[in-house]
Parts: structure tokens; sequence; C-alpha cells
């Protein structure tokens, strides 16, 4: 696979459309700065990665390299694209072509295309180019004066896909696995462990049990002397025992509780079946019944007073009416020897004497009056205390008869709580309950005896069933010791073979650049780029962090002992073995941007030697230089011939200051034995 | 000087050349020739001898080939003038055989001494050589997963297989790597 052409517009310093076709063996891009030369080189990066290697800085003030990308002088371009053309051995092509909306094949179809099978998922289009571009700004900084680290990372990039498959995600999951397994067995022993532990304690509480044990017969003969019936199985015996125990502890309690309640009640009682208890109660009777007559009567009294009072009052009302018609009729006089007031006949004297018998009346009435205040008031207090009387009586009666209620019912309820507990007790006898209850304990206690005599039976078998769970725990136990022995050993082989991954990786690569130094050194000895240390050694590797460090004479470092143009030289001679030792790749082309600049005449004559010689492993060349004598010289050295020509492209810039092609010119295979003809 | 001479011309035909001899003077120069380039070796006894007489020879050879290295047009700009010696040379004169290497004037020049075996002549002419060294690095050897494969094998001989299976759960793996004797 070689390029086979380059086509742009409005891009870089590029606003016309031009295209460049390169010949299958090589090309010469020549022109002054700023000509356009770069732009070239840079429209393959840009076309392939979206971005151009030799600008390290990406942002700046006053825009960034995407803002510098596309052509940014006036009159605007017909059109903004780069396109890359590739063509392989059977003339079959690829096109990349990127735009400012994006590019019209993906990153890994580039790499797929430009990679060897087998290492497509390996290969990046950023390394493919980083291997095939060397540029002016990159020879020194990516090679001699680079970290010794990046140099290393550089060169593993390079050649490191060979290896193969990276097994560091594969391994590192297969050490996860192992340690999980190897954790969760640890887990599994600590939990049977904890659980033996357990039934050890268990085992060693339940052989005490068994050395407490008596006559089982005797206990089951007075639990059946109890009239208790029990299931036959003896786990299931325990426990009705159990709650046959834990019932009757209850029901004993309320017992005791009633009694204690019939022993208070025992003063009350005696009082109440006492003669003297239903003298009281009588007399409280009479007493409340005579009180009550009293209050009738004085009930009665007082009514009457009350009515006399009341009519001395209608009277006393008439009397003020009859004076104010005394007083009228006195003021009329006899009418006609009829009275004014009725009309009748009478005479004057009959009229006189019934006006004087009515004033006598009538001065009467405030005396009656008063005669009839104190009675009532008599009556209003006797019926008052009369009242009292009733209601202390009654409240004497209640209170006795209340009493007597009280009595009865708390009776009655130790009564019914000895009834429904079927404990056969009288509550008016708490001594004789006493004695039942302090009866009825005792017998619980010989049950919970027994209950206790029978468990420590069972015990036996629980030891016997213990021991046998324990024997079988450690079986258990000593099955998972077994396995976590294995696990632990899983675990220690997989760390084994996550480090052998790393390790072989390491010493594959290592192998590998031990296999490429030879392809440097001859590089190294081609370029000359110190006429004393004509030789280079390497020392590469390194387990924890891969590192690249190049010696020269007795271990002196020609980072810091080379001359700018001397480490280029070198630099130069590192880059080109790089490229060289890809056998991952397709893309048979060497891309070189102005790779002369601050080397000598001599060494630049190495340089395109060491190009010739690279022209012969059928490799493209293509390449920017400033000098015009230098660009005559590739083009006579690059050995043209019919199976790959070479063409020269001349740049300049234009009169509207955009860079243009002024001429371009194949270069033809030159006339075989020359010198044999003399 | 006859070893050498042959060397000379095994390595230059090696490498796609066609040499022959030439009669310069009472000296005899290797011609050589091919798509690009052309040129003459000339070999020397000791070193003393060729720092005396390099130019000297450069400008006879020239002169006797003249028509036809004006008949070569562009070729003629491509023509080398190696010059060669076995003997071995002390640190003054290496100095000086390198100058003759840095005088670009009329032709390239290849000055070397000290030319004992076919090594060394290669070295001399490398300017002229293809790339000599071409690394193999696709070889099986260079294969991880065959490698690790192995090793694996070593740690856990029936889980070589398994281990860098993608499609064998890393559980299985583990499996196995518990099971190992």
């Amino acid at each position: 696979m070689k390029l086979q052409f380059v086509e742009m517009s409005g891009f870089r310093g590029f606003r016309k459309r031009v295209r460049f076709d390169f010949p299958e063996g090589f090309a010469v891009l020549s022109g002054r700065n700023g000509a356009g030369k770069s732009t070239v080189l840079d429209a393959v990066d840009y076309a392939l990665t979206g971005s151009i290697n030799k600008f390290s800085v990406r942002e700046a003030k006053g825009g960034g390299l995407d803002d510098h990308i596309w052509w940014i002088g006036p009159e605007r371009p017909e059109s903004y694209f780069v396109s890359v053309g590739f063509i392989n051995d059977h003339q079959e092509t690829f096109v990349v072509t990127r735009t400012p909306a994006g590019v019209d094949v993906d990153a890994s179809e580039i790499a797929r295309r430009l990679s060897k099978n087998g290492h497509q998922a390996d290969t990046s289009v950023e390394t493919l180019l980083r291997t095939a571009l060397i540029r002016d700004e990159l020879i020194a900084s990516l090679s001699l004066d680079l970290p010794e680290q990046t140099r290393f990372t550089l060169v593993r990039d390079a050649i490191g896909h060979l290896v193969g498959s990276d097994y560091s995600e594969r391994t590192a999951a297969i050490v996860t696995a192992a340690n999980s397994a190897k954790s969760r067995q640890e887990g599994r022993a600590r939990e049977l462990q904890t659980e033996l532990g357990s039934l050890l304690g268990q085992l060693t509480e339940a052989r005490s049990a068994t050395e407490r044990s008596v006559d089982i017969s005797e206990n089951l003969r007075f639990i059946e002397s109890q009239n208790i019936s029990l299931p036959m199985d003896m786990a299931e015996r325990l426990v009705a025992l159990r709650k046959i125990v834990a019932d009757r502890k209850t029901a004993i309690a309320e017992v005791e509780h009633a009694r204690l309640l019939s022993q208070q009640l025992l003063p009350e009682l005696a009082y109440l079946n006492s003669p003297q208890a239903q003298t009281d109660l009588h007399a409280a009777r009479d007493a409340a019944e005579k009180a009550n007559r009293e209050q009738a009567d004085a009930n009665e009294k007082l009514a009457s007073a009350v009515r006399l009072d009341q009519a001395e009052r209608e009277s006393d009302e008439f009397a003020a009416h009859l004076s104010a018609l005394v007083e009228h009729g006195s003021a009329l006089g006899l009418q006609e020897g009829h009275c004014p007031l009725c009309d009748a006949a009478r005479t004057s004297k009959e009229f006189a004497d019934s006006l004087a018998l009515a004033r006598t009346r009538l001065a009467s009435r405030g005396e009656r009056l008063t005669a009839l205040a104190a009675p009532l008031a008599d009556a209003r207090r006797a019926a008052t205390a009369a009242a009292e009387g009733a209601t202390a009586a009654q409240s004497h009666l209640k209170h006795l008869e209340e009493r007597h209620a009280a009595t009865e019912r708390n009776r009655s309820t130790i009564a019914s709580t000895y009834a429904r507990l079927k404990f056969q007790a009288s509550p008016d006898d708490p001594a004789s309950a006493e004695k039942a209850q302090f009866a009825e304990q005792g017998t619980i206690v010989r049950l919970e005896r027994a209950l206790s005599m029978l468990e420590s039976s069972s015990a036996v078998d629980r030891v016997k069933a213990l021991e046998s769970r324990i024997a079988s725990l450690r079986e258990q136990i000593e099955r998972e010791s077994a396995r976590l022995a294995n696990t632990e050993r899983a675990a220690e082989l997989a760390r084994q073979i996550e480090n052998a991954a790393r390790t072989v990786a390491n010493q594959i690569l290592t192998e590998q650049f031990d296999t490429v130094m030879p392809l440097l050194k001859e590089l190294y000895r081609r370029l000359r780029p110190h006429a004393d240390w004509t030789e280079i050694e390497s020392n590469f590797g390194g387990k924890v962090r891969g590192s690249l460090n190049f010696v020269v004479g007795d271990g002196y470092n020609p980072q810091f002992l080379f001359s700018s143009g001397q480490r280029r030289a070198a630099g130069l001679a590192f880059l080109l073995a790089v490229h060289l030792s890809r056998p991952w790749c397709r893309w048979r082309t060497l891309l070189l941007d102005d790779p002369v600049q601050h080397i000598d005449d001599y060494r630049a004559l190495n340089l395109v030697e060491v190009l010739a010689a690279i022209r012969r492993t059928s490799r493209q060349v293509i390449v920017a230089v400033e000098d015009p004598a230098l660009a005559d010289l590739l083009c006579r050295r690059l050995r043209s011939s019919a199976g790959g020509t070479g063409r020269i492209f001349e740049l300049h810039t234009s009169k509207t200051g955009a860079p243009e092609i002024i001429n371009e010119r194949d270069i033809y295979p030159m006339p075989n034995l020359v010198l044999r003809s003399a | 000087m006859t070893d050498l001479r042959s060397s000379v011309q095994i390595v230059l035909q090696d490498a796609g050349y066609q040499t022959w001899l030439a009669s310069i003077g009472g000296d005899t120069a290797i011609v050589f020739e091919d798509d690009a380039v052309m040129g003459f070796v000339c070999m020397f006894d000791e070193v003393a001898s060729m720092l005396q007489r390099w130019r000297g020879m450069e400008t006879a050879l020239l002169a006797a080939h003249a028509p036809a290295l004006h008949r070569g047009g562009e070729k003629a700009w491509n023509v080398y003038c190696v010059f060669l010696c076995s003997a071995t040379l002390d640190e003054v004169s290496a100095r000086e055989v390198r100058w003759i290497e840095e005088d670009l004037e009329r032709t390239r020049k290849l000055a070397a001494c000290g030319l004992g075996n076919r090594e060394q002549v290669v070295n001399a002419l490398l300017p002229l050589l293809p790339i000599q060294y071409q690394p193999v690095l696709d070889s099986e050897e260079f294969d991880l997963t065959h490698r690790l494969k192995r090793r694996i094998a070593d740690i856990a001989p029936t889980a070589g297989d398994a281990a860098l299976n993608e499609a064998v759960p890393a559980t299985e793996v583990v499996r196995i790597l518990g099971a190992q004797p």
C-alpha cells in the first residue's frame, strides 16, 4: 500500500483546489519556507488522524489548532476538504476524505486498511502516522531528547504489535476470580469453624445435663399419678409437660391472688354475717322511714302555711281594690239614693256605714299579714330540716346495703376464680384455700423437677445427635479446608500466570528490540552522527517502567554529549529504524518533512544515501526539502526505476500569498552501464 | 590485496552492482555501476600511500572515464570514489581519512582502513549498499500467546489452553488451577 495522491482545497495555506499525484517510487517536495511543502504532509496527517501531530500545543491565545486547520484568508475557497488516496500492488485504491464536518472513513477502518491481517485491532492511526511521518519538529523531540520511558513507548507501539493479544485483562480477571473464590472459601471455612465452636459448647452443656439425670421411671409414675396424659414421643412429651407446668404455674399465681383477697374479706364477712350487722341495717331502714315521714309532715305544714299566706295576700289585693272603691264611692257620694259603686238603693246612713265598715276592714289587713309570716318561716325551716334528716338516713342505709353488695361481689369473684381454676376451696375459708394452694405448688415443683429429669434424659439423645453432627461437621471442615487449599493454590497460580503474561510480553518486546537493534546500529553507522563515536548501543527494558537509553563509547549518553545536529542525525537513525521495523504495517511509505535542518552537508548526504537504501526495500519515499540542490540530489539518488519512478513538485508562494505548484516533473530512470562503455 | 579486491567485488555484486576491473596507470581499480550509482574502488597497502595518492587517483579515474561520464548525464553526479586500505591506522591518520570523506568536491568519496574481513568491507561500503538488516519480528517465537501458553503449562500443566481462551470463564480457569496436582 502506497500513497497515491493528496488533494485538498481550503486547507491550511492552500485556498484553491490542488492535487499531488505521487508515483510509486518517490516524490520530492521543494520550495522555500511557507511554500506549502509541509502542508502536503500535514494533509496526510490530518486526513487520517483528524489532527496535526507536529503541534504539541492545541490551544493558544488567538485560537487553537482547530481554528487554523482550514483556510482563514480572504476569498472563500470553493470547498474545504483534504483527500488522501492509497493504492496497493493490485491497483486497488482506498481514499480517505476529511472535511470540517468529519471524515468519511472511521479510524478503525483506516487502521484496518493500512495494517496487515491480524494486527488491525492493535493498531491506531496515530501510531501509524507517528512512525510513518518524520518531521523536523519531531526528529529531535521524539528521538534522542525523548524521555527514556516515552522512547520505550514509541518503540513498543511500533514493534510491539507483533506480540499479539494483550492478556493483561484476561489474567487480571483470572486473578480476581481466584481471589474471589479464595475469599468465599475462607468465609465458608470460618462459618463452619464458628458452627463447630457453637456445637462444642452445646455438647458440653448437654453432657453436663446427662450427668444430672436420675430415675426417669419414678418421675413418669409421678406424672401419671397426677392424671396427666402425655404423648409417647419424648420430644412431644417434654413440650406438653413444659406447657402443663407453665399453665399450672399461671393458675396457682391467680389462685394465690384470689386467696389473698379472700383473706382481706374475712373481717368484713365476719361483721356482715353478725346480728349486729342485721340490727344496724334494720335500724337504718327504720330511721330512713321515720325521716321520710317527718319530711312528709313538715312538707304538709309548710304547704298549709303557704296557702294561708297566699290567701291573705290575695285578700290584701282585694282590699287594695276595695280601698280604691271606698275612696271613689266616698268621693262620689250617694247618687239619687243609689250606691255609685253597685247602684243598690241605699240610704245615706247605710251608705256611710258601709264606707266606715270598709275602712275598718282595710285598717286591720297589715296586722293579719304580719301575724302569718312567722308560722310560714317556721314551717319552711322544719321542712328543710326534715329533708336533710331523710337524706342522711337514706345515705346511711345505702352505705350499709352497698357494703353488703361489694363484699358479696368479691366473694363471688373469688368463688368463680376457684371454680374456673378447679381449685377446691371456699372463699369464706382462706386458711383451707391456703393449704390447698401450698399443696398445689408442691405438686408443681414435683412436676417441674420431673420435667427437668425428663429433659436430662433427652440430653443423652441430644449428646448423641451433637456428637454425630460435630463429627460430620469436622469432616465437612476437612473437605472445605482442602478446597481452601485449592483456592489458595489457584490464587497463587493465577498470580504467577499474571506475572508470566507481563514478563513474557516484556521478554518478547526486549527480544524484538534486540532483533531490531542491528538495523538501528546500521542506520547509525550510515548516518555517522559523530566522527569519534561510530557505534551506538542501547539499554532496553525494565520490569516496572520500560525505558530505552542509548549509549556511546564507554557508557556515555549521546543525549547530553552530541551537538544539536548530531542528536538529530542519531535521532533520525532511531526513527528510521522504528519505521523499518513495522512488520504489522501494510502502508510502505516513508514521509519526511524537512529532515536536514541543522545537519551539515556531509550528514545530509549520508541521509540521502540512507533514503536511497530504503528506496531499495520497495518503499515509497516522499520528502520535503527547502534546498533546491538537495532536492536535485534526492531526485538523482532516490533511484527512479521502471517499477518505481520519481516526481518532483516545486512549490512557491503565489502573488495572492497562497502556495501553488509551479513545476511538476517526472524523474526518469538513469542510463545503464555508463562506465562500461568507456 | 587480492583478498580485499575479491571481497569488495563480491559485496558490490551482492548489492546488485556490476563490477569489473580497470587499469589506471600502474594501479588496478574496481569499477562498479547499477541503475543509479557508479564509481571506482581503489585499494592501497599503506595508509600513508592512500592519504598521499587518493586525490590523484580520483582525477585520473575521472579523466579516463570523462566521455562516458559525459554521456551519463545526471548519473554523472552519482559517481563514487572509494579508497580502501587493509592496513590499520592511528588516531591522527583516522581523522585524515575522515577528511577524505568530508571532501564533497567532484565525487562522493568513501575511505576506510583496517579492512580484514567481509564485515569491515561491508561497513566501508555501507553508503552504497542496500539496508543490511531486515528484522524479522513475526516469527512464532515472538507470539505472546504461543510462548505464554508454554509458560503457563510450566506453572499449571492443565491450564495452558483454558487460561488464555476468552471463551472459558475465569471461574472455570480458577477451578482448573485449584485442581492442579
